[in-house]
C-alpha cells in the first residue's frame, strides 16, 4: 500500500490576501455574526431605563412611545427592556444546547463511524429514537425536571444530536477509507490520535456548518418550549414566553407585545442560518484548494 | 431457487427490524416517564396532601415497585392492548387519545397536500429557472419562512387575516362558537358535515381550517422547495435530459422526466415531514385552540399524566414507524434503481 504524505493544504500565492470579491461573499456571514453578537452584548450590558421585571413602569398595554419604545405589556412591564434582556437568557441557553449537541454529534458520530455490527445496531437504535415525537419528549423531560435549564440544554442535544451523529458518521465513513487515513493507520497511528490529527480537522467544514445550523434549531427549541410554558418561565424575560403573553392581546389589536420579541427571535434564527450558509461557502472554497 | 425478488427481500429485511424498533420505542417511552421523581404522586395528590395520601397513590399506581417490575407490568398491559388509565380523567388512555386523532388528521392532511403542491411546484420552478429572478425569489422567500418559528407565523397570519382584514374567523378551534358539531360518523368534521348535509357548518369548518393549515403548510413548502430545487436541479442537468432536448422534446416533457427521476427522494422527504406531523403539531394546535392529539398531549404533560404521556409517545412512535415502512414499500415499487439493487 502506498504511503501518502500528510494532507497539506496548498494555497496558491496571494490566496491569503482577501480581495474585495471575497469580502462581498462573506457579507451574510459577517452580518449574521454582527446581529447575534450585538444582541447578546446588548442583552448583557445595555443600560435600561426600566428593569425588565419592573411592574407598572407605565400604563398597561400602551403602544410604542418615546417613553416606552416597544410599548408596555399587560402588567405594565417595558417591552423594550424585556426584549433586550431576553437575549441574555435565550441566546446563551441555545448556545449551551448547541455545544452539547455538537459534542454528542461529533463524538457519537465518530464512535459509530465503522461498518461493524455494533455501529449498525446503534444506528437502528437511533432510527427508533427518531421515530419518537421528540418535541413532546423534550417537553416531558423539562416538565419532569421542574423547568431546569440544564434539562433544556440536554433536550436540545436530544432533538438535534441524532441528525448530527448521522451526518458526521456518513462523512467519517468516507474519510476513513481515504488514502491518508489508511496510510496513517498503516504507520501505526492510534485511533485517538487519528481522530484528533486527521478525522476532526478534515470534518471541520461539516462541523462548523452543522453547528451553526444546530444553533438555529436550538434557539427555536428554546423559544418553542417557553412559548408552551416550559423551560424559561416568567418572570424571567424570554422571547417565547413574551410572544405567548403577547398572543393573547394580538386578537384585540395590541400587536407590540408579541411583535418585538418575535422580530428579535426571527433576526437571530435568520442570522444563525446566514452564518451557516456563509461558513459553508467559505469552507467549500478552502476545501477546493486542498489536494484530493 | 434463484428467483428471489429483490423487492421482497428488501421489504422483508425492513419488516424484520420492526419488532426491535417497537420494543425500543416502548422502552424509551417507559423510561422517560419512569424518570419522574417521587413527586408524581405528590403532584397528583396536590400540594399539602398528607403523607398517607401520597403513599396510597404510590401503591395504587404501583410506583413503589422496582423499575423492572413496573416495566414488566407495562409490557404485559401493552400486549393486551391496554394503554392504561389516565391518572386525571380516569378514562382509558387509548380511546381518549384516539378520539382526538380525527381533528389532527383533518389539519395535517390538507396542510401536507398544500405544502407539497407549493413546495414541489416552486422548487421545480427554481430549479428550471436556476439563477434567474424566480429562483432567487423562491430561495429568499423560503429562507425567510424557515427562520420564522411556527408560532410566530401563525400569530402573524392571525393578526393580518383575522384582526386586520377580517377575512377569517377567530381561533376558536374547529368551529365557531355559534355552531355545534355535526352528528358523529367519522370524527372528521368536514366529512360528518357533508353526511349530515349541514352546509353552513361545513362552510364554518372550512374557514376555520384555513389559518392553521396555512401555518403548517408554508414552512413545509419552504423546506420542500429547497429540497426540490436541489434534487430536480440535479436531475435537469442529467445526460438523458440533454439528449431529450437535443432531439427536440418539449420542455414540459423534460421537466416531467426530471420529476420522475426525483420522485423517490421527494417522496422520502414528504414521508419524513408527514411522520413528523402525525403526532399532532403541538404548537399550531396550541395557537389555534385546535383540540387534536397535540393539545391533548400537552395537557397530559402539564398534569404529569404518566400513562397518557406514555401512550402518546408510543402512538406517535408506532405511526412514524408505519409511515417509514410504507415509504420503503412504495420506494421499492416505484424506483427500479432500488429494486435492481443499483441504489447507493
Amino acid at each position: 500500500m502506498a504511503i501518502a504524505a500528510e494532507p497539506t493544504i496548498i494555497r496558491p500565492v496571494g490566496a491569503q490576501t482577501t480581495g474585495t470579491r471575497e469580502w462581498t461573499k462573506s457579507v451574510g456571514l459577517i452580518a449574521g455574526l454582527v446581529v447575534l453578537g450585538g444582541l447578546l452584548l446588548m442583552g448583557w450590558f445595555l443600560p435600561l431605563r426600566y428593569g425588565p421585571n419592573a411592574l407598572g413602569t407605565g400604563k398597561v398595554l400602551q403602544g410604542p412611545s418615546a417613553q416606552h419604545w416597544f410599548g408596555t405589556n399587560q402588567v405594565g412591564q417595558d417591552v423594550f427592556a424585556r426584549t433586550i434582556r431576553a437575549a441574555s437568557t435565550d441566546l446563551p441557553l441555545a448556545l449551551e444546547g448547541t455545544a452539547l449537541a455538537t459534542i454528542v454529534g461529533v463524538v457519537g458520530g465518530l464512535a459509530v463511524s465503522t461498518r461493524s455490527r455494533a455501529s449498525e445496531w446503534v444506528m437502528r437504535g437511533l432510527d427508533a429514537f427518531q421515530a419518537l415525537p421528540l418535541l413532546i419528549v423534550t417537553i416531558a423531560l423539562v416538565v419532569i425536571s421542574n423547568n431546569s435549564l440544564t434539562m433544556v440544554a440536554i433536550a436540545i442535544s436530544l432533538v438535534s444530536g441524532p441528525f448530527y451523529i448521522r451526518l458526521v458518521r456518513s462523512q467519517a465513513l468516507a474519510l476513513r477509507e481515504s488514502r491518508f487515513v489508511e496510510a496513517s493507520r498503516a504507520a501505526g497511528t492510534g485511533s485517538f490520535r487519528l481522530m484528533i490529527r486527521h478525522m476532526i480537522p478534515n470534518l471541520r467544514a461539516l462541523i462548523f456548518t452543522q453547528t451553526a445550523n444546530t444553533a438555529a434549531v436550538a434557539l427555536l427549541v428554546v423559544a418553542a418550549l417557553s412559548f408552551l410554558g416550559v423551560g424559561t418561565v416568567p418572570p424571567t424575560a424570554s422571547w417565547g414566553s413574551m410572544i405567548k403573553d403577547g398572543s393573547e392581546q394580538l386578537v384585540t389589536g395590541q400587536w407590540w407585545d408579541a411583535a418585538f420579541p418575535g422580530i428579535a427571535l426571527f433576526l437571530c434564527i435568520f442570522s444563525f442560518n446566514l452564518v451557516a450558509d456563509g461558513l459553508r461557502a467559505r469552507l467549500a472554497r478552502s476545501r477546493a484548494l486542498e489536494p484530493e | 431457487m434463484k428467483i428471489r425478488d429483490p423487492r421482497l427481500v428488501l421489504i422483508a429485511r425492513r419488516l424484520a427490524v420492526i419488532p426491535l424498533s417497537l420494543l425500543l420505542v416502548v422502552i424509551i417511552s417507559f423510561l422517560l416517564v419512569a424518570l419522574i421523581p417521587q413527586s408524581t404522586a405528590q403532584a397528583i395528590a396536590g400540594q399539602g396532601a398528607s403523607k398517607e395520601a401520597v403513599i396510597a397513590i404510590n401503591r395504587k399506581l404501583g410506583l413503589n415497585q422496582p423499575l423492572l417490575t413496573q416495566l414488566g407490568n407495562y409490557l404485559d398491559r401493552l400486549v393486551h392492548g391496554n394503554l392504561g388509565t389516565s391518572y386525571y380523567s380516569d378514562k382509558p388512555v387509548a380511546s381518549d387519545m384516539l378520539s382526538h386523532v380525527p381533528a389532527t388528521l383533518e389539519l395535517i392532511l390538507p396542510a401536507l397536500a398544500l405544502g407539497m403542491l407549493i413546495g414541489i411546484g416552486l422548487g421545480t420552478l427554481g430549479a428550471y429557472r436556476s439563477g434567474k429572478l424566480a429562483d432567487r425569489g423562491v430561495r429568499m422567500g423560503g429562507s425567510i419562512i424557515q427562520a420564522t418559528p411556527e408560532f410566530l407565523l401563525g400569530l402573524l397570519l392571525l393578526y393580518v387575516l383575522f384582526f386586520r382584514l377580517h377575512w377569517l374567523p377567530a381561533p376558536t378551534g374547529q368551529l365557531g362558537i355559534a355552531y355545534v358539531n355535526p352528528p358523529y360518523h367519522t370524527g372528521l368534521l368536514v366529512v360528518d358535515a357533508i353526511i349530515a348535509g349541514q352546509w353552513s357548518t361545513l362552510g364554518d369548518v372550512l374557514v376555520h381550517l384555513v389559518l392553521p393549515v396555512l401555518t403548517i403548510a408554508l414552512p413545509l413548502a419552504a423546506v420542500l422547495a429547497r429540497i426540490t430545487r436541489a434534487v430536480v436541479g440535479k436531475a435537469l442537468v442529467a445526460d438523458h435530459i440533454a439528449y431529450g432536448r437535443a432531439i427536440g422534446l418539449k420542455e414540459r416533457r423534460l421537466i416531467r422526466y426530471a420529476l420522475i427521476d426525483s420522485r423517490t427522494s421527494l417522496m422520502t422527504f414528504c414521508a419524513t415531514l408527514f411522520a413528523g406531523l402525525v403526532g399532532g403539531d403541538v404548537i399550531v394546535e396550541s395557537v389555534f385552540n385546535w383540540n387534536g392529539v397535540g393539545q391533548w398531549a400537552i395537557s397530559a404533560m402539564t398534569n404529569l399524566d404518566v400513562p397518557a404521556i406514555q401512550g402518546f409517545v408510543l402512538f406517535s412512535g408506532i405511526v412514524t414507524l408505519c409511515v417509514y415502512i410504507a415509504l420503503d414499500v412504495a420506494a421499492v415499487t416505484l424506483d427500479p434503481r432500488i429494486r435492481l439493487g443499483h441504489s447507493s
